[in-house]
């Protein structure tokens, strides 16, 4: 007896798009098939069996994308890491992190009225999704961001506000040489402590690779080489063009990309604030007061309700337009607290709206975006 | 901000979810607490939360049964909790997001009724073999049971001789009450449960029973005693702790074995009587004491500090078979002694029990588990309700509170000022729903009596009702009268059939349906006679009688619904808008009236729905 596939996901999969397994089963007269989910240990509730019926020639078919959306949802898209490593200097500029990589494990059992049979399966997803058209790259060491070939990456780092970068996936044992092709300049190896995505720390908002001499970088393009130097994975390496904006003073945005990492973009300084408010309801007054014992308004205002927008600007070249497009799609946004550059700050929740146009004729575009701060808390009745 | 939680779970919820809770006073005799708070249909989005919390549900595949459960949730709005350990009900799936109503059942009474009946009460002090003591003792009894005189339908009585095996104990209806809802778990509290008028019913029996005609022996078998409990305990918060009792035999063993320390295992078949002597010195605690056969409770006993220094004695009848266990032990919750600071356990309790044998057959045991059957609790709380006019409303930690629309209706000094509340009155509607010009009470009668005397109507003065309506049948049973005896008007409560065939006389028992009687006690002298070998023996006494005067529905109509007749007359329901605070609406309470400046009028709080996000609307029952 045996369960033999006709689909499945392969590689290392994009979570938030349709992952189907197709199966047949050779148990005579089977009926039925339950899916269990194996090893969810940080879900907030048990996961039940899923069941599922064969078609009329005994063929099983089975999404998983709803699965894996509601084990990644429990996160939320916030990053739940900072872009401060957890253990500077010890483990320099970098640290295996969980969250975004997953390798998730079922048990498919099919069953006749008597008997069953299963077969375990585990497949390997990632917080991502690929619009038609799109790729799914074989790099483990991609970069989660966007890319033509999954091996060259183009990012823009503003010197002074928060900058990583994560790589999809890194062995346990591995160990991550970043080498500057500019300069030849080798950094201290970081090492992989399980298998897991990789976040490459750039700068902290108060310190970086430059003033803690990790790897020196130039106001200009540094090309980057990103490679195992252990003999788990020898071949695994991805290239980084970065761009290196001197620092100066702005509106600084982080928000999840579509390929399950997180983008970062400083915009113009100059910007144009609203802030709004409405009315709450009335509420009687009550006074019983007659015209000689002095007019009271009959009514009074429960209070008001505010909120502030921003409209902000910037300008970006071919790739950077790229990299920005995901900004406008993407379900979590974030403002840096600080509006200048080696400050300490926080990430503040907010909404984007507006429209992103782009001429491909012109090599720089200008953008403009609208963010809604948090609600104001405002005194009411 | 508001935060709904099911099973202990944050559920996401749209901002600004718009979530409006209905708060409504239940109707008289409603037992369905989880009427008196609801929500809107709520949406929430179909987030990998929510779908996980709810089971999967709306994923392909998933066996969620979330739907088809009542789901514990807990509502807080503006950190002020609203609903506490509610249940939610999923109505509906759609691509995004889920569909919810949250109820208020803090406790659903009916459901914890469900399914239960008058013969599931534990009943087991009250069992007793008839002898013309436990006859005639039970004359002064106002709660348990007591042997009020009426045909029972033996004709076996002579003019001046009562068979006593033939007359039937009845238990106190506030006995009932206290054991159905003590056993659900609750507390309870409420004036007129402590009135003349509730506590002086009596509810006889469904069930007759075969007499056996021989009186029983008891035969001495052994003592057990318990390890004597001493206790000292503290906390900063109020805690109940189980005590198990580990057993002593303190005499030769006889039909019983310790099989351990806390069990006893009986060798023998039949009835036991059990004489239960607890001596106990309280200083901090009330104690629960419980006794069980095969882990279901046969003698429970309450004794707190109030009673230190005396001795509980009590007798039980127990019907035991060959292999049951005895087990036995206590639950200790703590009082405090400084106003809720420290709360503490501070006793020494001795128990001791002999047990005796019964000769004869277990049918000679008055078991009132068996006097009364095929009745629900639900039904019988029900009907009790509604001759009272009571409604109830549900609290915390279990505790139910009675009250009668009379006496809520009527209580203006203990109204509440909402006065600086009222925004605006936006509708006064006049229309009466559910109501006749005569409303109708009506009781069950024997077969063919065509006059149904102990009905009652309640009359409502508005021409635009339909002429009668049938507003609330009881399932008691009115009986018929029967003979005099000593003066005393007789009620005939057929539990026995006497034929007669060829000169030779047969009882049979007989189930008939309940029926309730006030009762009142006559000096009187008969001779009361235990079998129809027993000798005659003249007794003096109180005797009590059966009564149904006072038991027309009209007298109950007249006293705990006149209220409400006037405010039907002139029926006024004013819809009004009120700024009312998450604190507020916590605390609403129904049983108060409310006052309006405004209008100088007194009014009922019906309903009020509250938006999580503006103001509050209520319906208001101008009290005339």
């Amino acid at each position: 007896m045996a369960i033999t596939f006709t689909k499945e996901p392969t590689g290392i999969y994009p979570a938030y798009n349709d992952s189907y397994i197709e199966f047949t089963s050779d148990l005579s007269a089977n009926t039925k098939a339950v899916i269990t989910v194996l090893g969810v240990t940080d879900s907030i509730y048990t996961l039940k069996d899923y069941t599922i019926y064969p078609n009329s020639v005994g063929k099983y078919l089975f999404n998983f994308k709803g699965i894996m959306k509601a084990l990644y949802g429990l996160q939320g898209f916030n990053d739940k890491y900072s872009e401060t490593p957890t253990n500077f200097p010890v483990n320099g500029f970098g640290e295996s992190i969980s969250g975004n990589y997953k390798i998730q494990s079922f048990t498919i059992t099919v069953y006749n009225n008597f008997t069953s049979e299963f077969v375990n399966k585990a497949y390997s997803f990632f917080k991502s999704v690929k619009q038609i058209g799109e790729a799914i790259y074989s790099n483990a060491y991609q970069i989660l961001n966007c890319s033509t070939n999954g091996l060259d990456y183009n990012l823009t780092y503003f010197e002074g506000y928060p900058f990583a970068f994560d790589l999809l996936r890194v062995q346990n044992g591995g160990d991550i040489i970043i080498k500057n092709l500019n300069t030849n300049i080798t950094a201290d190896s970081i090492p992989a402590t399980s298998t897991n995505t990789f976040r490459i720390y750039v700068d902290t908002g108060t310190y970086n690779w430059t003033t803690e001499d990790f790897l020196p970088i130039t106001d200009t393009l540094n090309r980057l080489e990103i490679y195992d130097g252990s003999s788990i994975t020898p071949t695994a390496k991805t290239n980084i063009t970065l761009k290196k904006v001197p620092s100066k003073c702005g509106v600084y945005l982080k928000w999840f990309n579509n390929d399950g990492g997180y983008s970062y973009w400083l915009f113009d300084e100059f910007h144009k604030t609203t802030l709004s408010a409405s009315d709450l309801s009335t509420v009687a007054t009550n006074k019983f007061y007659n015209v000689n014992e002095g007019f009271v308004a009959p009514t009074t205002l429960i209070g008001k309700r505010g909120k502030e927008q921003m409209k902000l600007d910037t300008q970006v070249d071919r790739n950077e337009s790229i990299n920005l497009q995901s900004l406008f799609t993407s379900p979590s946004v974030q403002m840096w607290s600080s509006q200048e550059p080696f400050n300490d700050g926080n990430w503040i929740n907010v909404l984007v709206s507006d429209k992103y146009e782009l001429s491909n004729k012109k090599d720089i575009n200008k953008i403009g975006i609208t963010i809604d701060l948090p609600e104001l808390i405002t005194p009411t009745l | 901000m508001n935060i709904l939680t099911v099973n202990g779970y944050e559920l996401d919820l749209y901002d600004k979810a718009l979530i409006n809770l209905n708060y409504q006073l239940n109707n008289v005799s409603d037992l369905s607490t989880r009427n008196s708070t609801y929500s809107n249909t709520i949406t929430l989005p179909r987030t990998s939360t929510n779908t996980l919390i709810f089971e999967s549900l709306g994923m392909v595949g998933n066996i969620s049964t979330i739907p088809y459960k009542k789901v514990i949730c807990n509502y807080t709005q503006n950190d002020i909790p609203l609903i506490r350990d509610g249940y939610l009900q999923v109505t509906d799936t759609s691509e995004d997001s889920f569909k919810v109503v949250m109820y208020d059942g803090i406790v659903d009474l009916e459901e914890k009724l469900k399914g239960k009946k008058l013969e599931d009460l534990n009943l087991t002090e009250y069992n007793h073999f008839i002898t013309k003591d436990t006859y005639t003792d039970s004359f002064d009894n106002t709660s348990g049971y007591i042997y009020a005189l009426a045909n029972y339908g033996a004709e076996l009585d002579t003019f001046n001789d009562i068979r006593i095996d033939y007359q039937a104990p009845s238990l106190f209806m506030h006995t009932i009450w206290d054991r159905i809802f003590t056993e659900a778990g609750y507390t309870y509290s409420g004036a007129i449960l402590e009135t003349d008028d509730f506590k002086n019913k009596l509810v006889t029996p469904t069930n007759g029973w075969e007499v056996v005609e021989s009186a029983t022996t008891e035969t001495f078998l052994m003592t057990f005693s318990i390890d004597e409990l001493d206790v000292f305990y503290g906390n900063n918060v109020p805690t109940t702790i189980p005590y198990d009792f580990e057993f002593n035999e303190d005499t030769t063993p006889s039909g019983f074995t310790l099989t351990n320390v806390n069990t006893i295992t009986s060798n023998i078949d039949g009835v036991l009587k059990l004489d239960f002597t607890t001596t106990y010195d309280i200083e901090e605690g009330e104690l629960v004491i419980r006794y069980k056969k095969n882990n279901i409770p046969f003698y429970i006993g309450t004794v707190d500090k109030t009673d230190t220094g005396t001795t509980l004695s009590r007798t039980v009848y127990v019907e035991v078979v060959s292999g049951d266990t005895i087990t036995g032990g206590l639950e200790a919750t703590t009082t405090t002694f400084d106003d809720g600071f420290h709360w503490r356990l501070q006793f020494t309790l001795n128990n001791t029990f002999d047990i005796y044998s019964q000769s004869g057959s277990p049918d000679q045991l008055i078991d009132f588990n068996k006097l009364y059957s095929g009745v629900t609790q639900t039904s019988f709380v029900k009907d009790v309700m509604q001759h009272y006019g009571i409604i109830l409303q549900s609290e915390d930690n279990n505790h139910l509170e009675f009250t009668t629309m009379q006496s809520l209706l009527a209580d203006k000094s203990n109204a509440e000022e909402w006065t600086n509340n009222l925004v605006e009155i936006t509708n006064e509607d006049y229309v009466l729903k559910d109501y006749g010009i005569n409303n109708y009470f009506k009781y069950l009668y024997e077969k063919d009596v065509t006059e149904f005397d102990y009905d009652g109507t309640l009359i409502v003065n508005n021409e635009h009702l339909d002429f009668e309506k049938s507003l609330i049948q009881s399932n008691f049973k009115i009986r018929l009268t029967s003979f005099y005896r000593g003066g005393n008007l007789l009620y005939s409560v057929p539990l026995w059939l006497t034929e007669v065939k060829d000169l030779v006389t047969t009882i049979k028992k007989q189930t008939i349906g309940l029926s309730f009687f006030n009762y009142y006690r006559s000096p009187e002298t008969f001779n009361i006679k235990l079998f129809s070998t027993g000798p005659g023996t003249s007794y003096s006494g109180n005797y009590p009688f059966l009564d149904q005067q006072g038991i027309e529905y009209q007298y109950f109509i007249d006293n705990y619904y006149s209220n409400i007749n006037q405010m039907l007359n002139r029926n006024k329901v004013v819809t009004a808008t009120m700024n009312l605070n998450e604190i507020e609406l916590r605390n609403l309470d129904f049983f108060r009236l409310k006052y309006l400046k405004q209008t100088g009028k007194y009014y009922y709080l019906n309903m009020v729905k509250s938006p999580s996000n503006g103001i509050t609307k209520v319906e208001l029952v101008e009290i005339n």
